[in-house]
């Protein structure tokens, strides 16, 4: 029950008790104090008024015998008669006092008896002592005054100042005994407090001691050996339900945590290697790992997320790193490629241009072919004809052969007639030179005769055998001449048909080529578009080039970025 | 290497050093150029080449031969439609009622140029167009407007159905930009290397399959000239495979067009 409540609760205790004991005795002293005030009032309305109206009372009664010596002394009637009026008013002045002392203090009967008197007998002698001065009479004045209005005066001027001085130590002695009362009282009251603030105090240290201090200082032990890093202790105190129970639990609290900062001390090393880590991947080099085999608890999963994060960029930028590269080989190919297919294009062009002008220039050729053919298909015409006049000369030709033959035959009979005369001739020659022989001397200029004519038939007939030759000849001329005219105009015939057919070649040849021509300037039409398009696609295709240029470019940068980090 | 393949080297260098134009894409056209010469003549054309200005014909027939045309009406069209749909309607509202500027820079035979008034025409703004390019004769075949449906790859593989409205007929299939669109453009040639004379701040600049054909030094000059005709909300758009290395006045509008580049204003408006 105790050890549940609050140490305020615990100190507000006695702190109350204490208050509580405060407040009843100021009440006390209040009482007393506030009773005491009253005593002293009642005294000031009372015995210290009836002591001022007392001196007062003498003072007015001690001026009034001045005022009426003052007045026994003038002479004039002015003067006295003033003081007389001075006097008067100064004597109606006693009888309230008078009043009002014998209500304050009645006992003080005599006194005032002799006021009375002496104020009487001062009222009675004022008019027949001015009167006794108005006639001048001083003397008498004087004598009338002391006899009749003086002599009440002292006595009880007496009575008053007496009354005044018992009223004062009467006054006195109330007050001292009223002093006495409450210095008493406050003696016993702080006495008494003493002792009742001694036990609550006692009562608060008992409480402090035991209820605070003392678990305090189990706790302070304990959170100084935890501080020390031993947190091996029990703490009954959690259990508490004050303000100790609340630091015990704390403490409980400080105590895991202390485990964990243990955790976190010794792991200190664990984060700076991944700190590292950290900052090596943010310096681009994306091939360090966290070393995981020494780690244990959130320092080993925040490692293993590290190395998924870093493995993670790394893979990614060493994919992204692999398709910049394979981008930047890929432009630099197409590039490559593109500047082929513009130096292609424009070969192409030039080659389309080199077609254009082949073709002009066989559109040429053909125009010339097909005007050729033309020619020749007129020549042709006119070879036939010359050939059938060809075919009509040779027949003539071979008539006239004939008629060769016929006459050669002909000559051939009559040389062979003679040669049998000169060889007749030969041989009579032979016999008369055999007969001039035997003739002798005078045969001998016959054999002169028969050798010359032997000889002329030798001629003879050697002429003759040469004529048979050269006719011969002739006839196998004129035959192989007949044979060669008739084979002149067989060919004349079958050229003729040649020639013909030839013509007509060559007129479909014509045709053809005039076809070809229309389809040759179609062709050209069609190559000169082809070459506007190449042209089209040779600037095109240059252009690419440039761009692809600066595509191979943009990639190389890209690379350069991506090989900024380091991968794995 | 020969002398002949000496002078070509150095022609190159020369070119480069003039137009900007990139070495690895001149060689073929540059030994085309080049090919029915001796070494000796080679080297004599090179050495004219060297000391001849500019305006020398020698020079006027080699930048004809080194430069590729190939442009066509409505090219690269996503791009357009997103400038027709998202950027000209901004830029109009900008300009407060004034007329719009825009520069077409390397506009080659003008199908760009004019494709660009075609979007004006059709978005309602009313603007002027400065078409420059380096060829002379392309920029006065241009100024003709006038184009052939010839086979193959020309101007018009792109043309959306509904631009035939821009074109008229004329004789033996050739289509002419109609004479109101072609009053919205005027041409210049103009080398990108330098900026252009008189400067401009174009709302919009269109520098599309351009630099592809410039070196990397180079380009640095042809920014220059880019931004040098541009002021803060200029607009510019590039062609797909090019990107602006040595400038950061542009940035990208959008991360799904980033070949459409703006000089953002103050205030990121």
């Amino acid at each position: 029950m105790f050890r549940s409540l609050k140490i305020r609760e615990k100190l507000l205790f006695p702190i109350g008790l204490l208050i509580a004991v405060l407040i009843g005795s100021t009440y006390m002293l209040v009482t007393e104090l506030s009773r005491t005030t009253k005593t002293f009032e009642s005294l000031i309305q009372t015995e210290l008024r009836a002591r001022f109206i007392s001196k007062d009372l003498s003072a007015i009664l001690s001026d009034s015998g001045r005022l009426a010596n003052l007045m026994l002394l003038q002479r004039e009637a002015a003067d006295f008669t003033a003081t007389a009026d001075r006097l008067r008013s100064y004597l109606a002045l006693i009888q309230p006092r008078r009043d009002e002392l014998g209500r304050l203090a009645p006992h003080k009967a005599t006194a005032l008896e002799k006021v009375t008197l002496a104020l009487v007998s001062m009222e009675k002698s004022l008019q027949p002592t001015l009167d006794l001065k108005l006639a001048r009479d001083f003397e008498g004045a004087a004598a009338y005054w002391a006899a009749n209005g003086r002599s009440a005066l002292l006595p009880a001027l007496n009575a008053m100042n007496e009354a005044a001085d018992q009223l004062q130590a009467a006054a006195a002695k109330a007050v001292v005994d009223q002093v006495d009362e409450v210095n008493e009282l406050v003696l016993d009251l702080v006495i008494g407090l003493s002792a009742v603030i001694f036990v609550i105090a006692a009562l608060a240290l008992l409480i402090v001691l035991r209820g605070v201090v003392a678990p305090i200082k189990r706790l302070t032990a304990k959170i100084t050996q935890l501080s020390g890093g031993d947190g091996n202790f029990e703490l009954p105190e959690a259990e508490r339900g004050d303000e100790l129970g609340a630091m015990g639990r704390a403490l409980l609290v400080f105590r895991e945590n202390a485990e964990k900062i243990k955790v976190a001390m010794t792991a200190e090393a664990v984060t700076i290697e991944i700190g590292e880590v950290i900052a090596q991947a943010a310096r681009n080099d994306l091939t360090v790992r966290v070393n995981l085999d020494n780690k244990t608890g959130f320092l080993r999963n925040i490692g293993a997320q590290i190395n998924q994060l870093v493995e993670g960029s790394n893979n990614t930028l060493r994919d992204i790193g692999l398709k910049t590269r394979q981008v930047a080989v890929a432009v630099a190919e197409a590039s490559a490629a593109v500047g082929q297919v513009s130096g292609g294009a424009r070969v192409q062009n030039n080659a389309v241009g080199q077609v254009t002008q082949s073709l002009t220039e066989s559109a040429k050729a053909i125009r010339m072919v097909s005007t050729s053919a033309n020619v020749a298909n007129e020549k042709g015409v006119l070879a036939a004809n010359l050939v059938e006049r060809g075919r009509g000369s040779a027949e003539d030709l071979s008539r006239i052969v004939e008629k060769v033959a016929q006459n050669s035959r002909k000559i051939s009979q009559i040389t062979q007639v003679i040669a049998g005369i000169a060889n007749r001739t030969h041989i009579l020659s032979l016999n008369a030179a055999i007969e001039a022989a035997r003739a002798g001397e005078h045969g001998k200029g016959f054999v002169v005769v028969a050798q010359e004519v032997g000889k002329l038939a030798e001629s003879a007939a050697q002429n003759a055998q040469q004529i048979t030759d050269i006719v011969e000849q002739a006839t196998a001329d004129a035959a192989a001449g007949h044979t060669a005219s008739m084979l002149v105009k067989q060919t004349m015939e079958s050229i003729a048909g040649e020639v013909s057919e030839t013509s007509q070649m060559i007129r479909s040849i014509a045709v053809a080529m005039e076809e070809q021509q229309a389809i040759v300037s179609q062709i050209e039409g069609n190559v000169t578009e082809l070459r506007g398009i190449a042209s089209g696609n040779a600037v095109a295709a240059e252009e690419i080039t440039a761009t692809m240029i600066q595509l191979s470019q943009l990639a190389d940068d890209q690379r350069k970025q991506v090989d900024q980090f380091k991968t794995q | 290497m020969s002398a002949g393949d000496a002078a070509i080297q150095s022609v190159m260098a020369l070119i480069e050093a003039r137009y900007g134009l990139n070495p690895r894409l001149q060689h073929d056209r540059l030994s085309a150029f080049f090919a029915d010469r001796s070494a000796l003549q080679r080297q004599n054309l090179a050495d004219h080449l060297h000391t001849a200005p500019e305006t020398d014909s020698v020079w006027q027939a080699l930048i004809e031969a080194m430069l590729v045309h190939e442009t066509f009406f409505f090219r690269h069209n996503d791009q357009l439609a997103v400038v027709a749909r998202d950027i000209l309607p901004v830029l109009r509202q900008r300009a407060l009622g004034k007329p719009l500027q825009l520069w077409c820079a390397g506009c080659s035979t003008g199908e760009e140029a004019y494709t660009l008034a075609f979007l004006l025409r059709d978005t309602g703004c009313t603007g002027k167009i400065l078409a420059s390019d380096l060829s002379p004769e392309s920029v006065a075949e241009a100024v003709a407007g006038l184009y052939r449906r010839k086979p193959g790859l020309n101007s018009f593989r792109a043309l959306p159905e509904a631009a035939w409205r821009y074109f008229e007929a004329v004789a033996g299939d050739g289509w002419r930009v109609m004479p109101e669109v072609r009053a919205m453009v005027s041409f210049q040639v103009h080398n990108l290397m330098r900026t252009l004379q008189p400067p401009l701040a174009a709302d919009l600049i269109s520098c599309r399959n351009t630099m592809i054909y410039f070196s990397d030094d180079s380009r640095r000059h042809v920014e220059a000239s880019l931004v040098a005709a541009a002021k803060p909300g200029t607009v510019l758009l590039l062609g797909p495979a090019e990107r602006l290395r040595y400038t950061d006045v542009f940035v990208p509008m959008t991360d799904a067009h980033p070949q459409i580049l703006h000089w953002p204003l103050p205030g990121g408006a």
